[in-house]
C-alpha cells in the first residue's frame, strides 16, 4: 500500500466527480425531502418554508396508497425469490464449466440481455406472453387448451420483473461461485455426502453472501421500476411506483409525489443497510 | 469432465432461465421483420415494410438519432470525470475513501425515477436553466452513467502494476507525461469498456429519462413506452431492432479494440 | 493383501495428449505409497480418479477387492486431505471433523466423543470451538486430517499436503505425518512432486512423467537403479552418458561414450545396443587410484554447499562430469588443476534407451 502524498494533486482528479455528485444527487435529494414535507399544493413545483406531515398521513392512512406498497414490496420479494431460484443454477453451471468458452459465451449473453434496453425487451414480453395474440397463447389455441391470462396482472409484473433483474442476480452469484474452491465440495463429498446433501451443506452456506448482495440489488430495482408495471400490469395492480408517476405527472401533485419517491427511497437504503448487516455476521465465512 | 459437474435439474432450469432472458429480443427482431400486424408462428414472410416504417416515419427515427446524441455527450463526459475519479480513488487512501465510493456508486440502485423526480424539482427549484433543457437531462445521463465508468476503470487501473508508471517517472516523465505515456495506455482496455458501458447504459436509460423529457427531446426509451402503452405496433420492433444492433455494435467493438490493445499491452505469458 | 488396485486406467479430455496414458500399480494394505512427479505429469488425475471425482475413460480401480470404477466419490470410503485443506469455512473445528459422522447419522454424544479422540490423536485438544479462520496451515492441515481418520477410511489419499506451509514446519509435519500413518497402519497414497518429501516417507514409490508411470519400487531401488533416464534425471543429481554397449566380460560390459572414451558398467545390457550410463555424483572421486574408471579431467567449477563440496570437471571437450564429495576436511582441488577422477563400475547403471 503506497499512499501517494496528497501535494502531488491527485485529489484535484476527485473534484469534477465529486461535485457532479454532490449538485446533481445529493442536493436534488435534499430537495426532494423538503417538497416531501412540504404542504401539498396541486400544481405548485417549488420549494416551500411551510413544513408538514400532511403527504405521509395520506400515505398512510389510505389503503389505496398504502396498499401500493405492499403489492410493490410483495412483488419484488416473488421476484428475489425467483431470480434466486433460476439464477443459481446458470450462475453455477458458469462458475463450474472447465471450458472458457462456454463461460464466455454464457457470460455475454446474460450480460447482452442485461444492457438492452428493457421498453424493447417488454415488447418482446408482450409478443410471448400477449394474452390475445401472444406467442403461448397461439401454441394453446392451436392445441385446442384454453387461453391463459399471463400479463395485465400480478404474474404478468412478477415475469417481467425476473425477466429484467435476473441478470444482476446471475452476475452477484457467479463472483462468488468462480472463486468458490471445488475442493470444499470435493472434500464434503469424500466425507459421505451426495452431491445435493454437499451442495446444501457446504456450497450454498459458502454462496450466501452472494445471495444476500444480489437480492438486495433485485429488490431495490424491482421496487421502484415503473416501466414493468406500467406495461405488464393493469390498472387493478397498483404499484407505488405507479401512483408516483400518477400524483406527479398526471394530477400535478409534487408534494405527495415527492413524498411516495421519499418512501421508496426509504425502503431501498432499508434494504441495504439490513443487508449490509446480515453480510457482517457471514464475514468470517467469506473466503 | 469433472464427475461433480452440473447436475440434470440445473441445466434444465439453466435453460428456462436463459430462455427468459433472450426470447423476448429474439421475438423482437423476428417480429421486424415479419410480415403481419402480430407475429405468428410459423411467421408469415419475410417483409421490411415494418423497417421502412421506422426509416420514414419520423418518430421513433428522431427518438433514435437524440438518443444517440445523448448517449454520445454524456459518455464523453462521465469517461472523463470518472476516469479521473477511478485514478484518484484507487491511489489515495484518506478518511471516507469508502464512503466517498459507496456515494459515486450510488446511482446504480438509487431508484432512477425517484432520481429524475429529484433532479427535475432542484432544476425547477434553482433556476439555472436545467429545467426541461438538454443540459438538464444530460447531466442527469452523466450522473447515472459515471458509476458505472468508475467502477470499471477503477478495477482496471487496481490491476494496473504501478511499477511501470514508476519506471516512466525515473526516466524522466512527469506524472502527467506518465500517466498519458503509460497508464492511460496499458488501462486502455478498462477505459473504453467503461466508456461503452455508459453509452450503453444512458442509451436504454428509461427511469432517469421519464421526468426529464420533453415531447421536443425524448429519448427512445420513452419514446417506445409511450407508444406500447397504447398499442403493440410492429414498427416498436424495427425500433428495437436497430437499438439492438446500436448496443450489439458497440460491444462488439469494444471487444474488437480491447483484444488489439490487450495483445499489445500484455506482454506477460 | 491388495488394498487398492488401479488396472489399465487412462483419462484424456477431448483431444491433445492423455492427462494419465496408462496407470497400473497395486498398494499393500497399510502401505505408505507416493505418486511423484513433475506438475502436468498425471499424478493429481490419477489421485482424483482414485477418489472419484474424476471418471477414468477407461480401466478398473479396485478397493480392498471391490470394483469401485463407477461408485460416486461418497460410497467409497476414502479419506482425502487436499492441498489447500479445504477446511469448511462456515463450521467450527468440532463440526468439520463430524460432518462425515454426522451424515453417517451417529448421535450428538458419539460425534462429541468420537472428535475428542481424534483431536487427540492429532494433537489439538482444546480446539473443538475454534473457527478455521484462527488456524494456522499446520494446525488447518491437522484439522483436515482429523475430519477423515475419525472415519477409519479404507484409503488415505494426500494431495501435496505440505506444499503450502513453509519449510521448518514441512519438515516438522513430515515427521508426524509418518508416526501418524504408521500408528494408524493406514493405506496411504501421497501426491507430490517433491523427491525429498517422497524418498523420506514412502514405503514405496511410482514416478510419473507425461501421464505414464515409468517406475514403481522402494525409495532404494528408485534412487539407485532406475530404470528410464527419466527417472534418473529427475530424481536426485546424477551425470548421464550416451553411449554404445560394447562387448561383455562376465558381469561387465565395456560401453562406448560419445566422445570415444570407453567405461566398464555393470552388464545388464546385451552388446550392440543404445543405453544410458548414469553415474551419481557422490560416487565420482578425485584421484581414484583403486577405481577401473579413470581419466584425466580439468577442474572447471567449485561449489562450497557447508555439509558438500561439489565440482565439475571437464574429461574432454565434449563430456563433463560432475562430482560431489562430503566436506570433511583435507585438500580440495583449486580451478583449472589437472587431476585423475574416476568412479567403480559397479556404481554405475546402464538404462536401455527407449525402443
Amino acid at each position: 500500500m503506497a499512499a501517494t502524498t496528497s501535494r502531488d494533486g491527485t485529489y484535484l482528479l476527485l473534484v469534477p466527480a465529486a461535485a457532479m455528485f454532490f449538485l446533481f444527487m445529493i442536493l436534488p435529494l435534499l430537495v426532494l425531502f423538503v417538497i416531501g414535507f412540504n404542504p401539498p399544493e396541486r400544481g405548485l413545483l417549488a420549494v416551500q418554508p411551510q413544513l408538514s406531515l400532511e403527504n405521509l398521513v395520506r400515505f398512510f392512512t389510505n389503503p389505496l396508497f398504502y396498499g401500493s406498497l405492499l403489492t410493490s414490496l410483495q412483488l419484488s420479494a416473488i421476484t428475489v425469490v425467483f431470480d434466486v431460484l433460476l439464477g443459481f443454477p446458470l450462475a453455477y453451471i458458469m462458475a463450474r464449466t472447465s471450458s472458457p468458452r462456454v463461460f464466455t459465451g454464457l457470460s455475454i449473453l446474460v450480460l447482452a440481455s442485461m444492457q438492452l434496453d428493457m421498453t424493447i425487451r417488454l415488447y418482446g414480453m408482450i409478443v410471448i406472453f400477449g394474452n390475445n395474440n401472444g406467442l403461448i397463447n397461439q401454441l394453446l389455441v392451436s392445441l385446442g387448451l384454453p387461453k391463459l391470462q399471463l400479463i395485465y396482472n400480478r404474474t404478468g409484473i412478477a415475469l417481467g420483473l425476473v425477466q429484467a433483474t435476473l441478470p444482476f442476480m446471475v452476475f452477484s452469484l457467479i463472483s462468488i461461485l468462480r472463486n468458490l474452491d471445488r475442493s470444499y465440495e470435493q472434500a464434503a463429498r469424500s466425507l459421505g455426502a451426495s452431491r445435493w446433501r454437499a451442495f446444501f451443506d457446504i456450497t450454498l452456506p459458502l454462496a450466501t453472501p452472494a445471495v444476500i448482495s444480489g437480492a438486495v440489488i433485485v429488490f431495490s430495482l424491482s421496487i421502484s421500476s415503473y416501466i414493468v408495471p406500467i406495461l405488464l400490469g393493469s390498472s387493478r395492480v397498483s404499484t407505488i411506483s405507479m401512483h408516483l408517476y400518477q400524483q406527479v405527472s398526471e394530477m400535478g401533485f409534487w408534494q405527495f409525489g415527492s413524498a411516495l419517491g421519499l418512501i421508496m427511497l426509504a425502503v431501498s437504503l432499508g434494504a441495504i443497510l439490513v443487508s449490509f448487516s446480515l453480510s457482517q455476521r457471514y464475514a468470517g465465512s467469506r473466503f | 469432465m469433472e464427475t461433480s459437474e452440473s447436475p440434470f435439474v440445473f441445466k434444465a432450469i439453466a435453460a428456462v432461465a436463459l430462455l427468459l432472458l433472450l426470447a423476448p429480443t429474439v421475438v423482437t427482431v423476428v417480429a421486424a421483420f415479419n410480415e403481419g400486424n402480430y407475429l405468428q408462428f410459423p411467421p408469415q414472410g419475410l417483409s421490411l415494410r415494418w423497417i421502412e416504417a421506422f426509416l420514414t416515419g419520423p418518430l421513433f427515427r428522431e427518438s433514435f438519432t437524440f438518443s444517440f446524441r445523448l448517449a454520445f455527450c454524456a459518455t464523453l463526459i462521465s469517461t472523463v470525470l470518472g476516469t479521473a475519479a477511478a485514478l484518484a480513488l484507487v491511489r489515495l487512501r484518506f478518511r471516507g475513501r469508502e464512503v466517498l465510493r459507496a456515494v459515486m456508486l450510488a446511482p446504480i440502485v438509487l431508484p432512477g425515477m425517484v432520481l429524475g423526480l429529484a433532479l427535475l424539482s432542484f432544476y425547477a427549484a434553482i433556476q439555472m436553466g436545467l429545467f426541461r433543457t438538454f443540459s438538464g437531462l444530460l447531466l442527469a445521463h452523466v450522473l447515472v452513467t459515471l458509476p458505472f465508468v468508475i467502477a470499471t476503470v477503477g478495477a482496471a487501473l487496481a490491476r494496473f502494476d504501478r511499477s511501470l508508471e514508476e519506471a516512466a517517472r525515473s526516466l524522466g516523465a512527469g506524472p502527467v507525461r506518465a500517466f498519458f505515456d503509460v497508464t492511460m495506455r496499458v488501462t486502455a482496455q478498462g477505459i473504453l469498456a467503461g466508456a461503452t458501458f455508459a453509452f450503453i447504459v444512458s442509451f436504454g436509460q428509461f427511469d432517469i429519462s421519464l421526468f426529464l423529457a420533453t415531447s421536443e427531446m425524448r429519448p427512445l426509451p420513452v419514446a417506445l413506452y409511450d407508444s406500447i402503452r397504447y398499442r403493440t405496433d410492429p414498427t416498436i420492433a424495427a425500433a428495437g431492432v436497430f437499438a439492438i444492433s446500436t448496443v450489439f455494435l458497440s460491444m462488439t467493438l469494444v471487444h474488437v479494440l480491447t483484444n488489439r490493445k490487450g495483445k499489445r499491452a500484455a506482454p506477460k505469458g | 493383501m491388495r488394498q487398492v488396485e488401479l488396472i489399465g486406467v487412462a483419462k484424456s479430455y477431448g483431444e491433445g495428449p492423455p492427462a494419465v496414458a496408462r496407470s497400473d500399480f497395486s498398494v499393500e494394505k497399510g502401505e505408505f505409497f507416493s505418486l511423484l512427479g513433475p506438475s502436468g505429469c498425471g499424478k493429481s488425475t490419477t489421485l482424483r480418479m482414485i477418489a472419484g471425482f474424476v471418471a477414468p475413460s477407461s480401466g478398473t480401480i479396485r478397493l480392498g477387492g471391490e470394483d469401485v470404477t463407477a461408485l460416486p466419490p461418497e460410497r467409497r470410503a476414502i479419506g482425502i486431505v487436499f492441498q489447500n485443506y479445504a477446511i469448511f469455512p462456515h463450521m467450527t473445528v468440532a463440526q468439520n471433523i463430524g460432518y462425515g459422522l454426522k451424515l453417517r447419522k451417529h448421535d450428538k454424544a458419539t460425534i462429541a466423543a468420537a472428535v475428542g479422540r481424534a483431536l487427540e490423536q492429532v494433537g489439538l485438544v482444546g480446539y473443538e470451538n475454534r473457527s478455521p479462520s484462527q488456524l494456522s496451515g499446520g494446525e488447518q492441515q491437522r484439522v483436515a486430517l482429523a475430519r477423515v481418520i475419525v472415519l477409519e477410511p479404507r484409503l488415505l489419499l494426500l494431495d501435496e499436503p505440505l506444499s503450502a506451509l513453509d519449510k521448518r514446519l514441512r519438515d516438522e509435519m513430515r515427521v508426524w505425518l509418518k508416526r501418524l500413518q504408521h500408528e494408524l497402519g493406514i493405506t496411504t497414497i501421497y501426491v507430490t512432486h517433491d523427491q525429498d518429501e517422497a524418498l523420506s516417507l514412502s514405503d514405496r514409490i511410482a514416478v510419473m512423467s507425461k501421464g505414464v508411470v515409468q517406475q514403481i519400487g522402494t525409495p532404494a531401488e528408485i534412487y539407485e537403479r532406475p530404470a528410464t533416464r527419466f527417472v534418473a534425471d529427475f530424481i536426485g543429481e546424477s551425470n548421464l552418458f550416451s553411449c554404445r554397449v560394447e562387448g561383455a566380460t562376465g558381469a561387465l560390459a565395456t560401453v562406448a561414450l560419445d566422445d570415444g572414451s570407453k567405461a566398464l558398467a555393470p552388464a545388464t545390457e546385451a552388446a550392440g545396443r543404445r543405453a544410458t550410463l548414469m553415474v551419481r555424483p557422490e560416487h565420482v572421486l578425485i584421484g581414484a587410484a583403486d577405481a577401473a574408471n579413470r581419466y584425466p579431467a580439468t577442474i572447471e567449477e567449485i561449489a562450497y554447499h557447508g555439509a558438500h563440496l561439489r565440482f565439475t570437471a571437464r574429461l574432454s571437450p565434449s563430456l563433463i562430469v560432475r562430482g560431489e564429495r562430503v566436506n570433511v576436511g583435507g585438500g580440495m582441488p583449486s580451478l583449472g588443476e589437472r587431476v585423475t577422477i574416476g568412479w567403480q563400475p559397479e556404481s554405475g547403471v546402464l538404462i536401455p534407451d527407449a525402443p
